[in-house]
């Protein structure tokens, strides 16, 4: 891209496990790709009629908040993945982009709740994620130089806490959008 | 409804400050991001803080050593970005593509953390 030529070749981008080939140009020194107003538009489309989910990261709960997340879950008639991959996506689109995400993270991490929480055998769960979602986790992932597991487990104990503890005006109107969030989910699905 | 190229030529010669001219192609998706296999620029999401920063913010202009049709210098800009509740500064490097006597997009070289920009 800096001095050499460029010249259209069919170019492979990865999104998670799955990859979408475009026509793209690109520079015969450097190997890089254009991503075009075109290319992003027809790479959107692509992973939003994909029916198979990109990633299937496994996060590290306890045993606690495994029995946590079940009960929750069942009072919306879902599962504990579904429940999951609903938390993600809240705190990926309504919580991190909140003025005030850093103090409420420390205040709900200085909760007896999240200690509670945190207590029991950990275990694995198999998280399949669709491409909407993909792309905001792996922005997230880059921004805080985390992997995709750990992100989800940050986000599920983030919600589980607000479930938890709802002492303060703020907390109790965040929460109640959660259970709204995951109302609609469940509505929908 | 976009631009047309006449349109988006006329628009962008009516500014004369870079920073209008850059905000102009991003609302327009007149962009394309040149993107490494090994280490990507970050995705065009970053670049939305730059339609609110003020028309006094500072870009610097530097004579453009690359090939292709556009203007003969490239700007670097820096700005701070809050992206998923972390406030990062960002560097973007990048210059404007123009087909005869039309402009055609902006096209950004580096869209990085300001620390490992090239």
């Amino acid at each position: 891209m800096d001095k050499g030529s460029v010249s259209e070749k069919r170019t492979a981008i990865h999104v998670g496990k799955e990859v979408f080939f475009a026509k793209a140009m690109v520079c015969n020194e450097c190997g890089r790709y254009a991503l075009t107003k075109e290319i992003r538009i027809e790479l959107d489309n692509w992973g939003k009629s994909l029916k198979k989910n990109v990633i299937e990261p496994q996060p590290i709960l306890s045993r606690t908040m495994h029995e946590f997340l079940v009960e929750t879950a069942s009072k919306y008639g879902i599962k504990e993945v579904p429940l999951i991959k609903v938390m993600t996506s809240f705190y990926l689109n309504h919580i991190v982009t909140r003025t005030d995400y850093s103090e409420l993270e420390n205040f709900l991490k200085d909760q007896e709740s999240y200690a509670l929480m945190m207590k029991g055998n950990k275990s694995k769960i198999s998280v399949p994620i669709h491409y909407l979602t993909y792309k905001k986790l792996q922005t997230y992932c880059e921004i805080w130089k985390t992997t995709h597991a750990k992100s989800i487990e940050i986000a599920v104990i983030f919600c589980v806490g607000l479930l938890t503890y709802r002492d303060t005006k703020r907390l109790r109107e965040i929460a109640e959008s959660l259970e709204q969030f995951v109302e609609d989910y469940a509505l929908a699905a | 409804m976009a631009l047309t190229n006449e349109e988006f030529t006329k628009c962008f010669f009516a500014e004369f400050r870079d920073i209008r001219r850059i905000k102009l192609a991003i609302s327009e998706g007149r962009y394309t991001i040149w993107t490494r296999r090994d280490k990507p620029n970050f995705p065009d999401e970053y670049l939305m803080p730059i339609l609110l920063l003020p028309d006094s913010h500072r870009v610097r202009r530097k004579k453009r050593k690359s090939e292709g049709e556009g203007l003969a210098y490239i700007i670097e800009l820096q700005y701070n970005c809050r992206v998923m509740g972390k406030l990062l500064p960002v560097y973007l490097k990048g210059y404007f593509t123009k087909k005869g006597q039309l402009m055609i997009a902006f096209e950004i070289q580096s869209l990085r953390a300001n620390e490992e920009r090239d």
